[in-house]
Parts: C-alpha cells; structure tokens; sequence
C-alpha cells in the first residue's frame, strides 16, 4: 500500500514540486485575471464604438441617398459642398472607417446615375486618395480593402499604384490587385494569364468571372487566345468562360481541344459545344464516344439533346443503351432521347432492354421528378 | 529544494516527478493548442474580413451540393428545420432528407407541410443500404430541390449512405436535421474547397453552438443567448473550448480527424470510393473521417481537411444528466470503436500527424483519460479512509487543476471576444465563467463517468443508440418535451 500512496504522489513530500505548484497557480490565476479583465474593458469599448456607429449612419444615411437622388451637385452646389463638409468632419477620425462601409454597402446596390454620384461623392468625401494613399503604406488587410474600393468605385487612375502591387508576396492582396486591375482595365489585363506560376483555383475563377459578368460584353477578351495554357485548370476555365459569354467565334478552337491529351479538358471541350452543334461536329463527337471514358461519354449523351432527332442519333442513344447497364450513363441517354423525341421515343423502348433499363425509363416518364 | 530534488533522483525517488510531469505535459498541450487556435482564428479572421461569400452565390461556376439529412422521430420539429434548409443562401443544392423509418408522424408531417407525392424515383444503389420505400418530390416548384426519402430503419449511416446514392452533386453536406444553419454556412463551408491549391481538400467542418435559450424562429437563430439550463451551460463552455480552442488547432496541424456528424461537406467521390459511411460503428463521423484521410495517405495524394470557425451551426444539448449520461456513453463507445477498427494507425509514420500525434492524443486524451482519472478518484477514496493522504500537497494538486481549468476558460472567452462574440451582454459572458468556475466538481466528474458507462457497455456488447429529449425550437419557449429513441 506504501507503494502505491508513494506511486501516486499522495503522501509524499516533493519540495520542487510544490514550489512549481504554487507558480503555475500564481501564473494561471494572473492570467484569468488579465484576459477576464480584457474581456470587461473590451465590451465596454465595442459597445460604445456600435452605438456611436449607428447613431452617424442613421443621421447621415438618408443625406447621402439625397445626394444621390436629388442630384444635389448638378442642382445645388453651395449645398452639396456644406453636405460634404459636414460628413467629412462626423466621420473624421476612427469614424472614417464607418463612412467607407457604408459607402460600399450603398455601392453594392446602386447602378447607372446613382452609381456615378455615389463615385463622385467618393472622390470628394477625399475618400479616393486616402485610398490610393494606403496603397503606398497600409497593412496588407487596408491595401485589400483600399483595392477593393478603387475598383467598386472605379477610380481608372489608379491603375499604375494598382499595376505596381501585382507582384506583391501577399496572395490574397495579389488577387485583389488582379481582379482590381481586370475590372478596371478590361481585357488589355488579362495577359496575367499566359505568366502563371501556380493554376487558377476555383475561388480565383469565381472572382474573375464575376468581374467579367460586370464588363460591357463588347469589352470582354477573346477567351479562345488564351486557351493553349500549360495548366488544364486555366483552359477548362478559359472554355466555361466561352460558354457562359456565348463567343461563337472560338467554336473552331474549342473543337481543337477535343483533341486535347487531357481528359479533363476534352470533357469541358465537349460540354462547351454542346450548345453549338452541327452535322460534323456531331461525328466527331459518335467517334470521340468510342475512345472515351465514362465521363465524356455521358457528356457527349448529354450533348446530344442539343441536336436533332435524326435517325443516327436515334440509333446512337439506343445503342448506347443496348451495350451499358451504367445508372448516370443510360439515364442521361434515356434523358436526351426523351428530349429530342418525346416519350414515345423512349416508351417504345419498354421491354425490349433490360430489365434496368425498364426501371430506369420509369424514372424518365415521371415528370414530376 | 534542488538538494531534496538530486537526493530523490539519486535514491529512485521518480515516480512522484513523472506523474507531475505527465501532468504538466497534458497542460502544456493543452495551452499550445489553445495558442495554436487562437493565432489561427485571428488568422482566419484577417484573411475574411473582406470576403464577399455572395460572389459564390452568384456564380455559375459555384460547386453543386447535396444537403443530406437524416430524420428519426422528428415529426415536432421536422416542418421548421426543413425550412431552415430551404433559406440556405446557396443557388446550386439540392436538400435530401432521408426519413429512417420513423415510428411517428415525421414522413407525413414533411409531406403535408411541402405538398409532396410519391414519385417514381430509380435510385443508383452505389453504397448497399436498407429497403428504400419511396422517394417524395413537392408539387409546388418552389421546392423542387428538396427530397424526401422514406426508407426502413437502418440507422444514421445507412440513412446518410441512401443519401449519397441519391445525390446528383458534386458535393455532400451530412447535417443533423434538428441543427439550427446559419444561412451563409454553406457559403463558408464551401470556400475552403474553391481555395484548394496543390492539396486537395476532401472533407470540411464547422463550429457547433448550443441552441439551447436562443431565439429560434421558423427555423432561424434570432438571437442568441447563454442556456438557462445549467447543465446546457457547462456543455456551452465545453464546446467552446473543444471547438475555438482544439479543433481549429487540430486543423492547423493537419492532424484533425473529427468533423462532427452534425454538420460536414464531403468530397462526393472519395466518399463512395472508401465504401461511404460505416454501419459497424456509433462514431461514423469520425470514422469516416479517418477511412477518408487514410485512403488519401495510402495513395500518396497530397490533401487537407478544412476546419471552419464561423458558428455555423446550433443545435441543441440534454438538458437532463440521463440523456447526457446516454449521448456520452455513446461517444465513448464510437471513439473506442473507431480507435480499434484503425488501431494499424497508431504510431505509424505511414499516416503522417494522424498516426503520430491524433491517434495517441484520441488514445490517451479521450479514452484513456477517464479511466486513469476514475483509478486515482477510488485510490484516493481508499487512502483517505485509511488515512495515508498527505492532505496539503494533495489539496495544492487540486487547486493547480482546478487554476488550470479557470486559465483555460478564460481562454476560452477571451477566444470568443476577440472572434465572433456571440453572446451579446457582459453579464452573460460572467454567467459563462462562473459556470466554468464550478463545473471541475459537478460536470467533469458525470462525463468522466459517462465515459466509463460507455467502456463497460462496450466490453457488455451493448450497442444502443440512446435516447434524446428535445424540446424543439419554437418562438414562445412553451414547447412540449419530446422524447427521440434512436436505435442503431
């Protein structure tokens, strides 16, 4: 028993032991103090900077959109100047940073005339040199913030202080600057492209294309340039960006990919052709279905609903579902048949497949599903 | 005292240092994944603060998900949490919840209240599962991404793996269906996966916070508050810590190999590729997680597993010690589990940090813990008795755990104020301490003794899910207790 009260450190006397005891409770009981302490003085801190907050932006919330829709620079200048005056000195100080989102959050909804006024006022509220000015020498979190700014703003001018961070060791500052850039410069900035050290991931393609979706069409690069690209990851999204902004014009390029080593980008090349399909392009893709995968054969049945119920494509979905069993295949051959036939095109076909197959047409007819 | 020292070292006087020295190596863990966390979260914070989550939203090159959420007697509470779905701000999901063979009214109820009819649904049986009975879609095309699937009782993984084989999508999301979402949690769960680079990423989690006291209405958190409930509040405090000061620490590390059941995307295809989820075992999370990860380090393919720490997800805790006693044996029995069917792991440089560092944390932190704790509770009992207890360094050993756990709860709450500062007033911040002042004597004890249940039930063979009493969310806080039986 002696043992194990000596084992378990019950009964002993380790003057070491109790010595460091004792500091860690002095150090545990200093450290809960300090960080409860924090948390008292901190409260009372955020408490006072929202209620501050929310008093200037419903005070001055309304005077903008006045601004704004009244025209009050075009009609009323000596007013518009005093209006601006006074926001400058409410929101002088930590209270700049309340100006600047509410700002962004009007921008964010505003568009045509409104948004024009809104960047006007940005300029004189002296909010775009700030911005331009932090470019030079904030933290990388008030560069993003300043980036993102002069783009929703649309401050043009901006683009050599813009051009001089696309190198910056910061990703997520360099992203910002890029989008920035593409935004303000259109498709001159889309060279980035073709210096890639790393592919595009998809957040960066999320960015991009929300970009583009805000530039005039007409503005737009010619995607089909850059789709040689050394990363799969860039050409799969250079041929979605063709198919979403529609550019005909690279229907030639986009059928060379299909010729394209990688998987990947022969599957993206067919889903991009399948709203633009002829006659020839059709065979090529019957051909390309031997050779393929699972993936771009479904693609390619898929595809097919774009076309016409001719007798070949007939005979190729029926075909198609006379040699596989395969759930995702069969069901988007049953899929195109339905659509470029009707249901007769696929209820003739009960019976006389499997018994899968039989199953599978049911899931076809219900249209509720 | 150094003299004392080097006299005790000379006469094989060691014990009484390892034992101290192991107890001083669990609080050094413990304060370096604490520092680990809270340098991430900051982090994370800087790295989001100028986010606009709606450019995914927007995008049509937003990843396609499939909600799946399983459904057991739910029929109170099932109508509001599918409409808590339904207000995901996400444009390309679809919602399937899978009804696993209730006994009450929770089909019917679903079905009512979406206007929903049997439809002639073929489902691709990838992942063998229990009898399927019928698949609902709703007339009204305002619901036409979400599914009901009624199937016979298989339990919570077969009832996930039924969702799986109906899935069109890219990626799963695996929630419990009484969880509250935030609504932009599908957003913030999705962007780790858009952000992968040279690593894939197979799997992502998200913070739970208890939904116990909050304003809930028509399936939203409104505000939230501490829980009344004391027991609920301890559990507060727990989840606090495990979540904003661990798992985002074990997610830093690369070595995180929970993501909790009650909310988690998937990587569709390596899911199905390691079998889906496991009918064998109560902790299917978590094994999962670990089938998942070893696949990927048995192919040699460079991936991670992301951890949010935006509270994304409110669910609600046992408010009763029975229930609580029951949710924990079960955990303990589904750590033992997993541990064991992957025991290869331990120690095996094969598996990187989950092998070396997370397997022996799980081992010695989770299940060999409150075995050793309830060894030294009885042999102090017995030593006390017989009167063999040096009482002052026995109470200076106490009062160091327990300034030890104070620390850590201040941690805790200083993580929270400088992150995501949920609870609102000052005095509910205190309420918090207080709780974790006092919870060392009556909480901890009841889930070391939990945990102890579940080792002996697990030696026992028993295998039961557990029961679960919910009062449901609802605005006027007048809502009936429901009991759940949930049985594997």
């Amino acid at each position: 028993m002696e043992a194990i009260v000596d084992l378990l450190l019950i009964n002993s006397d380790y003057p070491l032991i109790v010595v460091i005891s004792k500091l860690l409770i002095l150090a545990f009981g200093l450290l809960t103090m300090l960080l409860m302490g924090y948390i008292f003085v901190n409260r009372g801190r955020v408490h006072h900077r929202q209620q501050k907050d929310e008093s200037l932006i419903e005070e001055y919330e309304d005077e903008i959109i006045d601004i704004l829709i009244g025209e009050l620079k075009k009609n009323d200048p000596a007013t518009y100047q005093d209006t601006v005056e006074r926001l400058r000195i409410a929101f002088s100080g930590e209270a700049i940073q309340t100006l600047r989102k509410l700002m962004a959050l009007l921008g964010r909804d505003m568009s045509g005339d409104n948004a024009f006024l809104l960047q006007e006022l940005y300029t004189d509220l002296q909010l775009e040199r700030r911005s331009v000015k932090t470019l030079n020498n904030g933290s990388w979190e008030q560069k993003v913030m300043a980036v993102k700014e002069l783009g929703r703003f649309g401050v043009v001018h901006a683009l050599p202080q813009l051009q001089s961070l696309a190198e910056n060791p910061n990703k997520i500052l360099r992203d910002e600057v890029q989008y920035t850039l593409l935004q303000l410069g259109g498709a001159s900035q889309f060279e980035f492209l073709t210096t890639l050290n790393e592919p595009l991931t998809p957040w960066q393609q999320i960015r991009i294309t929300e970009v583009f979706r805000l530039l005039d069409p007409q503005d737009l690069p010619d995607f089909q340039v850059y789709l040689s690209n050394q990363y799969e990851e860039v050409t799969i999204f250079l041929l979605k960006l063709i198919k979403f902004f529609d550019q005909t014009q690279a229907r030639e390029a986009v059928v060379d990919q299909l010729f394209d080593e990688r998987p990947l980008v022969k599957l993206e090349a067919v889903n991009t052709l399948a709203g633009w399909l002829d006659e020839e392009t059709v065979e090529l893709l019957i051909i390309l279905y031997e050779e393929s995968g699972l993936n771009i054969r479904i693609a390619i049945t898929k595809a097919l609903q774009q076309w016409t119920y001719d007798q070949n494509t007939r005979y190729f979905l029926e075909g198609v579902l006379e040699e596989t069993q395969e759930y995702t295949l069969c069901m988007s051959a049953l899929q195109s048949l339905k659509k470029l036939g009707g249901e007769e095109a696929i209820i003739q076909l009960l019976d006389t497949t499997s018994v899968l197959n039989n199953r599978y047409i049911a899931h076809q007819l219900d249209e509720r599903i | 005292m150094i003299a004392s020292f080097i006299n005790d070292m000379v006469l094989g006087n060691i014990w009484g240092y390892v034992f101290f020295g192991y107890t001083l190596l669990v609080m050094l863990s413990y304060l370096t994944l604490a520092v680990i966390s809270l340098t991430a979260l900051r982090g994370y914070l800087r790295r989001n603060q100028s986010t606009d989550y709606k450019d995914i939203m927007k995008s049509p090159l937003a990843p396609s998900v499939s909600l799946i959420a399983p459904a057991y007697n739910e029929e109170k509470t099932i109508v509001h949490n599918i409409h808590s779905l339904l207000s995901l701000t996400y444009t390309n999901y679809e919602i399937i919840v899978v009804n696993d063979g209730s006994t009450d009214e929770t089909l019917s109820a679903a079905v009512n209240a979406y206007d929903m009819e049997l439809v002639n649904f073929d489902i691709n049986h990838i992942l063998p599962t229990e009898k399927v009975r019928g698949v609902y879609k709703s007339k009204n095309p305002a619901y036409s991404h979400l599914l009901v699937v009624d199937k016979e009782n298989g339990g919570k993984s077969d009832a996930l793996n039924v969702g799986i084989n109906l899935s069109v999508n890219d990626y799963i999301m695996c929630i419990d269906v009484d969880c509250v979402l935030a609504d932009d949690a599908l957003l913030k769960l999705m962007k780790p996966f858009l952000e992968e680079g040279s690593r894939k990423v197979i799997a992502a989690g998200g913070v739970l916070r208890i939904a116990n006291s909050c304003s809930i209405e028509r399936g939203h958190l409104v505000e939230s508050n501490v829980p009344r409930n004391w027991l609920s509040r301890a559990q507060t405090l727990e989840y606090l810590r495990a979540f904003l000061l661990a798992r985002v620490a074990w997610s830093q590390l690369d070595g995180l190999i929970l993501v909790s059941g009650a909310l988690g995307v998937f990587d569709k295809q390596l899911v199905i590729q390691v079998g889906g989820y496991s009918r064998k075992t109560v902790g299917e999370d978590m094994e999962l997680v670990i089938r998942m990860r070893r696949c990927m380090h048995e192919e040699k393919l460079p991936y991670r597993v992301a951890f949010i720490p935006d509270p994304l997800c409110w669910t609600e805790t046992p408010e009763t010690l029975p229930v609580l006693q029951q949710q924990r044996n079960r955990w303990t029995r589904g750590t033992i589990e997993v541990l064991r069917t992957h025991r290869k792991m331990l120690l095996n440089p094969r598996y990187g940090r989950m092998g070396l560092i997370s397997y022996p944390f799980w081992l010695l932190m989770e299940w060999f813990a409150p075995i050793l704790e309830t060894t030294g509770f009885i042999l102090a009992i017995v030593l006390g008795v017989q009167g063999l207890i040096n009482w002052p360094f026995f109470f200076l050993m106490l009062a160091l755990i327990w300034f030890f756990s104070m620390g850590m709860t201040a941690l805790t709450l200083f993580g929270e104020e400088i992150t995501f500062r949920k609870y609102r007033s000052l005095s509910e911040v205190m309420r918090l301490f207080v709780t974790g002042l006092i919870e060392p004597f009556f909480f901890h004890p009841f889930l070391v003794y939990s945990a102890i249940r579940g080792n002996i039930d697990y030696l026992l063979g028993r295998n039961l899910w557990g029961n679960m009493t919910r009062k449901g969310f609802q605005a006027n806080g007048s809502a009936k207790e429901i009991q759940v039986v949930k049985s594997t």
